[in-house]
């Protein structure tokens, strides 16, 4: 990440009376302010923004500096302005710089990775930043924020023993963490550090994966927990946008039964996105397994057609299915595979063209047997086939309502079963699915 | 022990001058309490040069008169020059003209020569107009009488008050017209006449772009440099003017390998920043053996203890 410099096309402003209080602001300061700490109506809790405003109304002069403040992820430099009035001082803001990467030249990275190579050691710096990382381990770490690096747990007070920890130069001992995009669980024993001089200069240890047969407790299904709370409100803003826009209580403006069923339509993405994450935890857990049921892919292929076939036909799409004589026995767990097949078709009618054809076909093949979805659309170029099953990789769509975790989670089902998925080219240069399962 | 003796003569003689250094180191501890080692008789000089002249350029700007400043006695016999952030500031002064005249002199025209120059042509008009400002603010504070400019808000406020009062207390003079004229220069002030604090200004603006020309001084200038190194390292700028110019060139190094600056780019840098005194091959040697990490972990330590 590199460290981005920009002036604001509108500065931001705010007030700070002479007893330190925020008497206005703009959002972007509101925020940063309870960021730090602050409450709506208390002292300005931003220290430089607070040195600064007081310096102004003291000397009575106006005065500029960068200004440094926390933010949701990581710090920023924010160039103030401070002029004082009679009994306050106001504040603009022209230049946000998020701080990142350093600005000058930094240490080149083949030195940060022979000093990781060189010790298996970690050491954090006091800005929280990873300097040692043990190369052994599956992810590049050196140079990057702690926050990048590991999934910041929240215990069940709430509080992030790491970040506590760290923040108070505290020993971290035995606590167990993930590494962002990783399922592995890994130990910390990590100490406080201090120069020559005794000053803290971070925090140096251990880092251990904890191997399986050993895991503790199986990590809490935090995303089925989320997912349980969300979807109930969701599913209510749904219902209520759906009857607000179908003018069930009285006439209604157009424009506003249209925002009506934006508001619908949005939450109802919101709903698979929660949909997506549950899913997304469950097989990324060790313990996630499937039932191994006898199904039937030409009947598989048809209930599909009839769930998506409404969708479809608002787009003119027609979806062939195989037909009713033709029967390919497979193993795998029927509601996955159904949810597999789901994806693979819905995301035929979102992105094939208006008017034009999904195949569904089945075929069996020594011990396989596969079901394709065919369609006619611009199709996925070769450097793609494999890009797109990775996880929220949407190949620079966006705004269509996906959260690009269908088709990772799709083919990780797959392959749970025993299965694979893949994509190749129609016949008629539109995108080619399979989904390969053990046969019957 | 008579004072005919000679030899109790020299006796007291010896007896004198240490209690004589002793008094001085004790006022020179008092004076300068941040240094680790007491300074020459010359940077005190000039250290009570640079004061007086920042004091003379606010007098004349209260009192349109020209001349040695009335109030110079009182103030110093009143403590001004114990005041640590006057004295770092003067210090800070003496460094960046040391380090403008090594520049000058290793071959790099003049300390502001390429980099801004170039950025007047940018393509975003604020930062054309900054480097405009900049290389205006070198010119013109330049001059002595500008001096006081560029005294840190703080400093100036205090400094401008203190005048009023020796003035009145020294002449008796119309004091609400001189309070009158303080107001005045204090409300018109707004730091754009010091080139430090835009130089700190254009860097934050730039954000990530002219990395390479701004660790080199010789092509950013030395305030760029300075400033590019301050908002890395979130030291102020005047300390490091005072780290670079000093006597011993590690705490440059430590810079300079905390930025991963190439050994081959070394010598040239040290011959044009500090006019050839540290071009040793003991020097590279040094520099090779100090740990990235570490120089970077030894800065964030002065980040903690400055102040």
């Amino acid at each position: 990440m590199n460290a981005r410099t920009s002036f604001l096309a509108v500065p931001i402003k705010a007030r700070i009376g002479r007893d330190g209080r925020l008497i206005s602001a703009d959002p972007e300061i509101w925020r940063l302010h309870m960021l730090a700490g602050g409450d709506e109506d208390g002292v300005v809790s931003i220290p430089g923004l607070a040195n600064l405003a007081a310096l102004a109304l003291r000397t009575r002069m106006r005065a500029e500096k960068s200004v440094r403040a926390v933010d949701e992820d990581g710090d920023v430099e924010l160039w103030t302005e401070a002029t004082p009035f009679e009994n306050e001082t106001q504040i603009i803001i022209n230049g946000w710089r998020e701080i990142g990467e350093p600005l000058l030249a930094s240490v080149p990275q083949d030195e940060l990775q022979r000093e990781s190579a060189s010790s298996d050691r970690l050491l954090i710096d006091p800005d929280l930043r990873i300097v040692e990382f043990p190369a052994s381990l599956p992810i590049m770490a050196a140079g990057q924020h702690l926050g990048g690096i590991f999934v910041l747990e929240s215990d069940n007070q709430g509080n992030l023993p790491l970040i506590d920890a760290l923040s108070a130069r505290k020993p971290v001992e035995g606590l167990e963490i993930g590494l962002v995009g990783t399922s592995a669980r890994y130990r910390l024993d990590l100490q406080p550090v201090t120069g020559p001089e005794g000053t803290y200069i971070g925090h140096a240890g251990q880092i251990s994966e904890v191997a399986i047969a050993i895991h503790r407790d199986p990590p809490a299904p935090m995303g089925r927990q989320f997912a349980s709370v969300l979807k109930q409100p969701l599913s209510r803003i749904v219902a209520n946008a759906e009857t607000i826009g179908s003018k069930l209580h009285g006439p209604l403006r157009d424009n506003y039964a249209e925002y009506a069923q934006d508001i619908a339509t949005a939450a109802r993405h919101l709903t698979e996105l929660v949909a997506d994450m549950e899913d997304l935890e469950a097989i990324d857990r060790p313990d996630f397994s499937v039932a191994h049921d006898r199904i039937e892919l030409g009947d598989l292929a048809r209930r599909v057609a009839g769930l998506l076939a409404v969708k479809a036909s608002d787009h003119g799409i027609r979806i062939i299915t195989p037909p009713e004589n033709e029967k390919v026995e497979a193993i795998g767990e029927f509601r996955r595979v159904l949810q597999i097949l789901l994806n693979l078709v819905g995301n035929a009618i979102r992105y094939a063209p208006d008017g034009s054809t999904v195949t569904i076909a089945i075929r069996r093949s020594e011990d396989r047997a596969t079901i394709t979805i065919a369609d006619e659309g611009e199709g996925i170029a070769p450097e793609n086939r494999e890009r797109i099953f990775e996880k929220f990789e949407r190949l620079g769509r966006s705004g269509d309502g996906g959260s690009g975790l269908g088709l990772y989670i799709s083919r990780k089902l797959a392959r749970a079963m025993d299965g694979e998925l893949t994509v190749g080219a129609a016949p008629g240069g539109g995108a080619l699915f399979s989904l390969e399962l053990p046969a019957r | 022990m008579g004072v005919d003796n000679p030899q109790d003569s020299a006796a007291h003689a010896d007896a004198d001058v240490r209690a004589a250094e002793a008094l001085r180191d004790d006022l020179l501890a008092v004076l300068f309490p941040r240094c680790g080692a007491l300074p020459s008789e010359y940077v005190q000089s000039a250290v009570r040069l640079k004061i007086q002249v920042v004091v003379q350029g606010i007098e004349r700007q209260l009192t349109n008169r020209d001349g040695p400043p009335q109030s110079w006695d009182a103030l110093s016999a009143s403590g001004l020059l114990r005041e640590p952030s006057l004295v770092e500031f003067a210090l800070a002064r003496l460094a960046e003209e040391k380090l403008k005249l090594n520049l000058e002199a290793g071959g790099a025209t003049q300390a502001l020569s390429q980099l801004p120059v170039l950025l007047l042509g940018h393509e975003n008009p604020r930062i054309a107009v900054m480097a405009r400002q900049l290389l205006s603010a070198d010119r013109s504070t330049a001059s002595v009488d500008e001096l006081y400019r560029r005294l840190p808000n703080s400093d100036l406020h205090l400094l401008c008050w203190r005048v009023v009062a020796a003035v009145h207390d020294v002449e008796g003079c119309d004091v609400d017209a001189v309070t009158s004229k303080a107001t005045e220069l204090l409300a018109g002030h707004n730091g754009d006449s010091d080139p430090v604090q835009l130089a700190r200004k254009l860097v934050f603006f730039l954000g990530p772009d002219h990395r390479a020309t701004l660790i080199d001084p010789r092509k950013a200038g030395l305030h760029l440099f300075i400033a590019a190194l301050a908002q890395e390292y979130r030291l102020e700028s005047d300390l490091l003017y005072r780290l670079i110019a000093g006597d011993n060139p590690f705490a440059l190094l430590l810079l300079l390998r905390g930025q991963g600056l190439p050994v081959e780019q070394l010598p040239s840098l040290l011959v044009a920043l500090r006019g050839g005194h540290d071009s040793s091959p003991d020097i590279a040697d040094a520099y090779t053996n100090i740990d990235p990490i570490e120089a970077r972990a030894a800065i964030s330590a002065w980040v903690e203890q400055s102040p």
